[in-house]
Formats: C-alpha cells, sequence, structure tokens
C-alpha cells in the first residue's frame, strides 16, 4: 500500500480531522503510520491539540442578563442616559451606547488583542533539530550522482551522538 | 593531408573532452558508477570514532541491477534516482524521489591533489588504490575494483597519526554473481524535500564549498554545498536553539556562539544558532573543513515580520475553532 499524504508528503490539515475523530479507519491508520515515522507531523499534532486544550480551557463568559433574548427577539438594548451613568456630565449627552456599539468595541478590543499578541507573542519558537533525520536526509542525498555504498552504509548504523 | 590534419583534430578534441569529463569526476563518483553497473553481494565493515571509543558494525549489502541496499539495524537502499531509508514497521521513507542532486558539484581537482597509489588486495580482489590530499595532508584512500570499479574500501583520515579514522570496506565480497536485486519496499512514505529558490542563500563557503541545491522539507530548509569530493549540509529552521532536547556533544566555537558537535559513523554533525536561525551542519568532510565553512556562513535572520507574526497569531486563534 502506498501512502500519499500530498505533494509535501505531510499530513497537515489531516490532523485537525485526526483531532476530532472525523476520519475513515483507513485513513487513521495511515496517519498513525506516517506520525510513527514522521517527528515534524508529530510535533505539529502535539500543538494543534495543545492550542486547542488551551482555547477550551478558556473560562466562558456569561453573557448579560436577558442578552439572549434581545437578540433572538432582534431589540436594541435597554438605554441608560448619560446624564444617569456621568452625572457630571449635564446637559452634554451622546446617547448611550447601542449594542452595534458594543459590538464595534467588542470587535475593536479583539483587534487590538490580536495585534497586541502579534507584536508581544514570543518571536521565536524553541527548536531541537532532529539530528538523526537530518543526517539521513544529507548522506542519502551526498549518495545521489556518488558512491552509495560508503555513504549510505553510515546510516545502516543506528546513529547515536556522544562527545 | 587535410584528411589527415581533420582526423587529428577531432582525435585531439576528443582527447581533450575526455580528459575534461575525466577531471571533473571525483573518485567517489567513479565508484558510484561502478556499484551501479555489477552485481554484487557481500558484508561490510564500517569502523569510525564516536569521539570516545573506535567503534565498529558489519552491515550486509547486496546490488543488483542498479540497486544497492545497505542493511544493519536500519536498512538504506539506492535505487536509480532514488534513495529510501528504512524505519520501523517496514515503512520506507522516501528521501529523495529522483536524481535532483548531485549535478552541478565543483571540480575536485580544484582543491584536492587526487593520484594512484600502489595496487592493493581487499577481500581478496585486487583493487585499484587512489590517495586524495589536501595541502599534503592525506585525507582519503579509495580501494577500487580492478574489474568493477565498484568501492571496496574507503578509509578517511584526519589529524596526524596516520591511522584511518573512519573506515568502510568489505569483508566479504561476490562479485558479478546471479545476485537478485534488492525487492522494491511495499510501504513507502513520501518525506522527499521540494526544491526551492533561494537567492539570498550563500553561493559559497570557506574551503570551496559551493552551493548545489536548496530544498525545504517539514519547514527545515536544507542548503547542500559541496567541493567536488566531500558534500556539505546545511539545515536552517528559525527559532531559537532548545538546548535541553539536544543529545550530549561538545563544545565548539563559531563566530557568533558557542555550537554543539557530534561524530557520526559517516562523518560530523555541527549544531549552532545565531540572528534567530538555527543551524545543523552534517559533512563527511574533516571537521576543520565543517567549521570552517560554518564559521564563514552569512547570518539570516531568523525572526518574522509583524505580517507574518500576525499571520501566526490569527492561525493559531482561528486553527481550534476550525
Amino acid at each position: 500500500m502506498k501512502v500519499d499524504f500530498g505533494r509535501r508528503g505531510h499530513l497537515g490539515d489531516l490532523l485537525s480531522g485526526l483531532l476530532d475523530g472525523e476520519l475513515t479507519q483507513r485513513a487513521v491508520e495511515a496517519a498513525q503510520a506516517h506520525l510513527s515515522v514522521c517527528p515534524a507531523c508529530l510535533h505539529e499534532l502535539e500543538d494543534v491539540g495543545a492550542a486547542r486544550a488551551w482555547v477550551r480551557g478558556l473560562p466562558v463568559v456569561e453573557p448579560p442578563a436577558g442578552f439572549y433574548e434581545r437578540v433572538l427577539r432582534d431589540e436594541p438594548p435597554e438605554e441608560t442616559p448619560v446624564v444617569a451613568r456621568f452625572p457630571g456630565v449635564g446637559g452634554i449627552g451622546f446617547g448611550a451606547p447601542s449594542l452595534r456599539r458594543k459590538v464595534l468595541a467588542f470587535a475593536g478590543s479583539a483587534a487590538a488583542a490580536v495585534a497586541l499578541l502579534a507584536v508581544a507573542a514570543p518571536q521565536q519558537d524553541p527548536v531541537s533539530p532532529p539530528v538523526n533525520r537530518l543526517v539521513e536526509a544529507h548522506a542519502t542525498g551526498a549518495s545521489l550522482g556518488s558512491d552509495p555504498l560508503s555513504r549510505l552504509a553510515p546510516l545502516g548504523v543506528p546513529v547515536t551522538f556522544r562527545k | 593531408m587535410r584528411r589527415a590534419i581533420a582526423g587529428l583534430a577531432i582525435a585531439s578534441l576528443a582527447a581533450l573532452s575526455a580528459s575534461l569529463v575525466a577531471a571533473e569526476e571525483s573518485p567517489l563518483q567513479r565508484a558510484g558508477r561502478g556499484a551501479a553497473r555489477v552485481n554484487f553481494e557481500g558484508t561490510l565493515r564500517i569502523r569510525w570514532f564516536d569521539g570516545v571509543t573506535a567503534r565498529s558494525e558489519l552491515l550486509s549489502v547486496r546490488g543488483a541491477n542498479g540497486s544497492v541496499v545497505v542493511r544493519g539495524g536500519v536498512a538504506a537502499m539506492a535505487s536509480p534516482g532514488q534513495r529510501l531509508v528504512e524505519h520501523a514497521g517496514g515503512v520506507w521513507d522516501l528521501l529523495w524521489p529522483s536524481d535532483q542532486v548531485g549535478s552541478g558539484r565543483p571540480d575536485p581537482a580544484l582543491k584536492y591533489q587526487i593520484a594512484a597509489a600502489a595496487v592493493a588486495t581487499v577481500s581478496g580482489r585486487p583493487a585499484n588504490v587512489i590517495e586524495v590530499r589536501h595541502g599534503g595532508a592525506l585525507l582519503e584512500r579509495l580501494a577500487l575494483d580492478q574489474a568493477s570499479g565498484l568501492l571496496l574500501r574507503r578509509e578517511q583520515f584526519e589529524g596526524a597519526g596516520g591511522e584511518p579514522s573512519r573506515t568502510v570496506e568489505f569483508e566479504t565480497v561476490t562479485v558479478g554473481g546471479a545476485t537478485a536485486a534488492p525487492e522494491r519496499p511495499q510501504t513507502i512514505v513520501n518525506v522527499a524535500p521540494e526544491p526551492v529558490a533561494a537567492p539570498k542563500a550563500a553561493a559559497g563557503l570557506a574551503g570551496g564549498y559551493q552551493r548545489i541545491g536548496v530544498y525545504k522539507r517539514s519547514g527545515v530548509t536544507q542548503l547542500l554545498y559541496s567541493d567536488g569530493l566531500y558534500d556539505l549540509s546545511v539545515f536552517q529552521q528559525a527559532g531559537r536553539l532548545d538546548r535541553s532536547h539536544l543529545p550530549a556533544g561538545a563544545d565548539v566555537e563559531l563566530a557568533a556562539s558557542t555550537g554543539v558537535r557530534y561524530a557520526w559513523p559517516g562523518g560530523h554533525v555541527v549544531v549552532w544558532a545565531a540572528s534567530g536561525m538555527v543551524y545543523t551542519a552534517v559533512s563527511d568532510a574533516p571537521l576543520s573543513q565543517v567549521l570552517a565553512a560554518a564559521r564563514s556562513l552569512p547570518l539570516t535572520s531568523g525572526s518574522p515580520s509583524l505580517l507574518r507574526r500576525l499571520r501566526q497569531v490569527c492561525r493559531a486563534l482561528i486553527q481550534p475553532l476550525a
């Protein structure tokens, strides 16, 4: 059986399907066979799983009382006179924030948060080179157009790196 | 008379072109052609120094119809234009799908002195011996089967002492028998890299190493260099080096940082980090050449742009919800 996961030879979006249990049994077996030999996909699977766990672990935010009912009725939110909320402002009123303004405010906050995350997020992920795999990639590539015996023979020895 | 002159000119041109072809081919390339031409079977002894002790392994090897398979704790296969390595469960990784590597290597004679030495006998077979020197120092001694051109023994020398630091040698070999061709693996996973354009990658490194290809696999960029005899790969990954997950190695000073080096049966590995990139150099060249080449590598910033970071954050936020 030849297993081909696409042009790049990696699981890619199939990882989400694997986590969600959306793949067929055959695809699951093929994906697991690939994961057993591909540290890159295994690493990505762990990352995707961790990100999901992180998002799902966020506390649930309860909406204000009556929010769902208002949305279902498509009613404007209760309006509170500005004067009542900011007594010192006197007669200068801009009207109470509408639902639209709240949505806009939320969207703005979300955009700001994303921008902040982008700027403040750790710029560099930790990298631990898969030395064995890199050695394989090099030795096999070097054997092309050259002597395969002396260049592939070292790969026959399970690599152990020592000082 | 005219015919004679024309014939002489053609013969001279043919001889010149033949000598040019020969000059561009390293002894290892010649041995590769030998291995592709003949059927053979035997056991191969590999010896190397891992930095602490001298080590040795015996492998089985078989070649027929242009395919070669080497089996020890791991199996590796060369079939025309392809390279595969077997992993657990009989699954083979297709690491190179076509003969996209190997062309464009520089002429080794520009850097090395390559000369025939005394004839030797290896595993009972007469062999032509070729020595490769650099600056007078012996680096390689290759014994090629006189009848077939098959590489019977390769000895690599580093440092003083005269003892080879790595050896690959047939202990037993049968050449030209009715050897069955290595079986094509049943389960193959394609993990081949894609050639990529990398106009900013250094075209050359110290020691006459010239770039002969740039590839990308699983987010790792492989810059492949060659000096005609040795190939040297520099793998690049954006990020910071996580030393806690690296195997133990010996510290080594590079231009901008301290790296870690390892010895493996096929040569040397050096891992280091600079300017937001993690580099891993792998080669069968002497360590001094690997370090010189590594130190000469122009640094590339691995810090992602603001737009890229924004995309990464958005992707991280959206992916779990998709």
